[in-house]
């Protein structure tokens, strides 16, 4: 790793700096690292954001009515919109140095990770055993020992497990994010990313092709050595049902664990650990009284805050909707509504295809322990794999097949998002309580009415989680699959995302704060008018708890 | 009625709470009493138990005193001083024993003292000592998900002994173990209570058990009512270690089994408000566990002692009270202090046969269960002889919080479903009549509105519908 710092901050000349990088396999470890490390630098950024965010957000009162909605419609703005609309900010913030571009391709990651995790640990927060808090006020820990001695722990089951599968997403943004198009120049960051891309252009299919066994090589081991051992690790922490039907194991972790590092680090640590407890005990102690009485805010600081949020909020918005109504013009927002209906029935396409082919498919696996031991791990790489690494390839079948990419994107948006569904399928398919399938088969239900009474409803709850998810997935992926190029033949489709894509790479700002606003509207009125009273039904009607 | 024994216990006042009131918000935004004018003191040395049916703000009552709760008025003192201005050494052992799951016994033991700052040294000797003197001796790293219930709860009694607390309070420490666990961990706790260092430490048990209140406590304080008040108070003189079948010991128990049975004291005759669903809460039992009862006090001769009873099924009184409570309220049994006699209706109840027996429970529930008369009322007043449940549950919420509302309609559903009188679709959430329940018309007065506040003292007649033709 100390290798690949130093060129972290290496001047940034416009007029020098590389559109593309060298396409020599011997650089792929070196890129593969660089690229490894803004997944982790991503991944500490979330889950200290996570810590902050949600412990204000959960012990501060009134200070959740402002920040959970907040969250929510982060959450539901497409990630690559983000980069595009804080991508000149980056700049403008580290001038003459690639650190800038480094650090747009961090807060992509960044995003896709961070919403998700910060939820999670906040519903953990919230959900805290009512007796551990008890407890925990009784012993009069101090704040920082409540938050390492109680909090943390109790977040870190939930935590561990979305910050993998957000990591697992992320390598997607990483591969969008590390070739980027500013007013018209393309820059590269060294990374495996890049690489690829750099393959596409010069249309090496051998290079391609390496890079994504790399890539491989790359999930499959950051899961072994890192995720693995980390989800085994986190055991410790679930809380309530005691005994795991199947848990986590890990042999990486095992060895650690057998081994005498971690006796070292905790010496090597203690004095550090000693003097933080000490030293912390500034924040005062957690007090008797229920947290939330206590820490509360003034009145008029309250007031004034939320005023201050609103007014900011208000101002923002007038602001933008001016520069956009003079640089962009309103029009804007009636072509941009019909571009993104077009994207959005390309997503229902997407759901619809990986629902009819998946379902059936994962409720065979998850019905069958054996071949869900197997399946499972498969399934989750594929789900991580960046699928955009291989949109080159699709888009040189296209090209040579003459399909146009209208009807093609579908396939391209389904390629990386359609493993959410199979995955949670097979979960839901395999936590089918065993008597009910075994009074089914004694009632001798045919196939249809199995399916009907059984099948359906009982992963009904598990589709919705996935199919959410690869909704969620298409539309991301919608801004770099509506526009891909393989050489020098670039395929266009139609649709909001080609809009944004277009208007990232022109640097037209304001064409990018209209698409991606417009994209957000969308997944947020899906999201309230479809999903939300999905997920209603299976928790009222189709929960098997 | 209420009782209230002059008791000159040893030492001076360790802790009090005076003219302690509890208010939370309820769940339509109104507001729901829990305490009202509780005074209590506690003095050095002595062990007080609470005891109370599930409900009765005991557990709200010990949180106040341990500062974990601030009251909604009344005052909590540590020795003579308001509390918010003492550093009370107080210390809990909780019912689910609420030990750290991620941190082993040795740490979780240690967590206090980590808190208060004892160096490194000191604090695991002590915790080691701790961890000693309870039996614990081998499990210092084991987790708290490796231990049985009895250990775990040694872990907790460890974690406060080692804080050496003035108070020591204990909510239902021995509740989620089993009998015979509880039994043998209650002996040892009074082992290594006799041998402490101090003889001016404290104890303040929250308990529903009669028994444990009875083997444990120099003094039963019985909080009952709602708003819970403190109803009775007993002292118990007799000599430890006690034994459960000495005369003395059971009449203590029959005592309070009385308290806890009895009414409050209320206005007898004259003007007594029409019971409502907001003032007469259905109790907890579902018809199944009616009828399972019903047939126990019928094999017993039709009398039987609930405290044997309760014995013989090795039930908890939290367990049995409802069901006795229940079948008082349907005029099954009859309680006299601490007994039950099974009445005329009840006999009729249990040799019916199955759709007999559904309609003479349905008779019994229209007439004599608030909370039903008022829903299969309300349902006849509709057009449809269908409502939507919410209105059901708006009504409740004005005297109960969310979660005791929705277990309100629940129970009446289940009774109102058992007796035919009206039927629950979840899909549409409603409640309707059914045909069985139109012919119970003539059963509801007309003086009585739908209105379930206190009943209705004006008597404003309600247009009746005549019962609908099945």
């Amino acid at each position: 790793m100390s290798q690949v710092s130093p060129s972290l901050a290496a001047p940034f000349d416009p007029s020098h700096a590389h559109g593309t990088i060298a396409t020599d396999p011997a650089q792929l470890p070196y890129y593969a690292a660089r690229s490894l490390l803004r997944m982790f630098a991503a991944l500490a950024l979330s889950v200290v954001f996570s810590f902050v965010y949600a412990t204000v957000a959960a012990r501060v009162r009134g200070a959740e009515r402002i920040m959970i909605p907040v969250l929510d419609v982060l959450q539901s703005v497409p990630v690559l919109g983000f980069l595009a609309v804080t991508l000149p900010l980056w700049l403008a913030l580290f001038p003459g140095s690639t650190l800038g571009l480094e650090s747009a391709a961090v807060f992509a990651i960044f995003t896709s990770q961070v919403w998700n995790m910060t939820f999670a640990f906040y519903q953990a927060l919230i959900a805290q055993p009512r007796d551990l808090d008890e407890a925990a006020r009784a012993l009069r820990l101090t704040r920082w020992q409540r938050f390492w001695k109680l909090d943390a722990p109790s977040g870190a089951f939930p935590l561990v497990w979305n910050g993998m599968m957000s990591f697992g997403g992320g390598w997607f943004f990483l591969i969008a994010s590390e070739v980027l198009t500013i007013d018209q120049r393309e820059y590269a960051l060294p990374g495996i990313g890049a690489f690829a891309a750099a393959a596409a252009q010069q249309e090496r299919i051998d290079l391609l092709m390496l890079a994504a066994a790399v890539m491989v090589v790359l999930v499959i081991g950051v899961n072994v050595v890192f995720w693995r051992p980390l989800t085994a690790w986190a055991e410790r922490f679930r809380l309530g049902d005691t005994d795991a039907s199947d848990p986590q194991t890990s042999v990486v972790y095992d060895l650690l664990r057998r081994s005498a590092i971690p006796a070292a680090v905790g010496a090597l640590t203690l004095p550090l650990r000693n003097w933080l407890d000490h030293a912390m005990r500034v924040f005062g102690r957690t007090a008797r009284r229920p947290l939330r009485s206590r820490t509360a805010l003034p009145r008029w600081l309250r007031a004034t805050a939320s005023t201050l949020a609103l007014a900011a909020l208000a101002l923002g918005f007038v602001l933008s909707f001016r520069f956009v109504a003079t640089e962009v013009g309103l029009d804007q927002f009636a072509v941009t509504a019909g571009l993104g209906l077009i994207t959005l029935a390309r997503v229902a396409v997407v759901v619809l295809l990986g629902t009819v082919v998946w379902v059936p498919i994962g409720v065979w696996i998850g019905l069958s322990p054996r071949i869900t031991r197997v399946a499972q791990p498969m399934v989750q790489v594929l789900a991580s794999f960046p699928a955009n690494f291989l949109f080159p390839l699709f888009a040189l079948a296209l090209v040579t097949t003459g399909v146009r990419l209208d009807i093609g994107g579908v396939l391209l948006m389904a390629l990386g998002s359609q493993w959410y569904i199979l995955f949670n399928v097979i979960a839901g398919a395999a936590a089918i309580p065993i008597d009910l399938r075994e009074s089914a088969r004694s009632l001798r239900l045919d196939r249809v009415l199995t399916w009907r009474t059984l099948y359906g409803p009982a992963v009904f709850g598990s589709w919705v989680t996935g199919a959410l998810s690869a909704a969620g997935g298409a539309w991301n992926a919608s801004i770099v699959a509506e526009v891909v190029s393989y050489g020098d033949t670039t395929l266009t489709a139609a649709g909001l995302g080609a809009y944004i894509a277009e208007a990232t790479t022109a640097g037209d700002t304001g064409h990018v704060i209209v698409g991606v606003a417009v994209m957000s509207v969308l997944v947020v009125a899906t999201n309230r008018l479809v999903w939300r009273r999905l997920y209603r039904l299976a928790e009222t009607r189709y929960s098997l708890a | 009625m209420t009782k209230v024994y002059s008791t000159q216990p040893p030492g001076r006042v360790l802790a009090s709470v005076e003219q302690i009131a509890q208010i939370f918000p309820s769940a339509d935004g109104g507001t729901l009493q829990v305490l009202d004018g509780v005074n209590l003191t506690i003095r050095e040395g002595e062990i007080v138990a609470l005891l109370g049916r599930s409900g009765s703000g005991k557990s709200t009552l010990l949180r106040i005193l341990a500062g974990l709760l601030q009251p909604s008025s009344g005052e909590v003192r540590y020795r003579g001083v308001p509390v918010a201005e003492a550093e009370p050494a107080v210390a809990m052992v909780f019912q689910s024993f609420a030990l750290m799951p991620w941190l082993t016994v040795l740490e979780n033991v240690e967590l206090g003292l980590r808190a208060a700052a004892v160096p490194r040294a000191e604090r695991r000797a002590r915790a080691l000592a701790a961890i000693d003197a309870i039996g614990l001796d081998g499990f210092e790293t084991a987790y708290p998900r490796e231990l049985s219930g009895g250990m775990a709860q040694r872990v907790g009694f460890a974690r406060a002994f080692v804080q050496r607390p003035d108070l020591l309070l204990m909510d239902e420490p021995f509740s989620a173990l089993d009998v015979l666990t509880g039994e043998n961990l209650r002996s040892e706790l009074m082992a290594v209570w006799g041998e402490r260092e101090l003889a001016d430490q404290s104890i303040c048990i929250v308990t529903h058990s009669i028994e444990e209140a009875v083997q444990l406590a120099d003094r039963v304080l019985v909080l009952g009512g709602s708003p819970g008040t403190i109803q009775a108070e007993l002292p118990i003189h007799i000599p430890r270690p006690r034994d459960k079948r000495s005369p003395t010991f059971e009449a203590a128990v029959d005592k309070l089994y009385a308290l806890l049975t009895g009414r409050p004291a209320g206005a007898p005759g004259a003007h007594t408000p029409l019971p409502g669903p907001l003032t007469h809460p259905l109790p907890e039992a579902t018809s199944g566990g009616l009828a399972g009862l019903v047939e126990i006090v019928v094999a017993h001769g039709g009398q039987t002692d609930l405290p044997d009873l309760a014995d013989e099924l090795s039930f908890d009184i939290d367990a049995l009270l409802p069901l006795v409570d229940a079948a008082s309220m349907l005029g099954l049994l009859e309680v006299d202090g601490a007994q039950s006699f099974i009445t005329d209706a009840g006999h009729a109840w249990h040799w019916a046969g199955i759709q007999e027996s559904k309609a003479s429970f349905a008779h019994l529930a229209v007439t004599r269960a608030p909370l039903v008369r008022t829903i299969v009322k309300a349902l006849e007043n509709s057009d449809t002889g269908t409502l939507r449940a919410d209105f059901f549950r708006d009504l409740l919420r004005r005297g109960f919080n969310e979660a005791d509302a929705e277990r309100q309609l629940t129970l009446a559903i289940d009774w109102g479903r058992y007796g035919e009188l009206f039927d629950y679709d979840a899909d549409t959430d409603e409640v309707m009549l059914s045909e069985v329940a139109s012919g119970l018309a003539s059963l509801l007065e007309p003086g009585e509105g739908t209105d379930i506040g206190e009943g209705t003292g004006t008597g404003e007649a309600t247009e009746q519908k005549p019962p609908e033709a099945p």
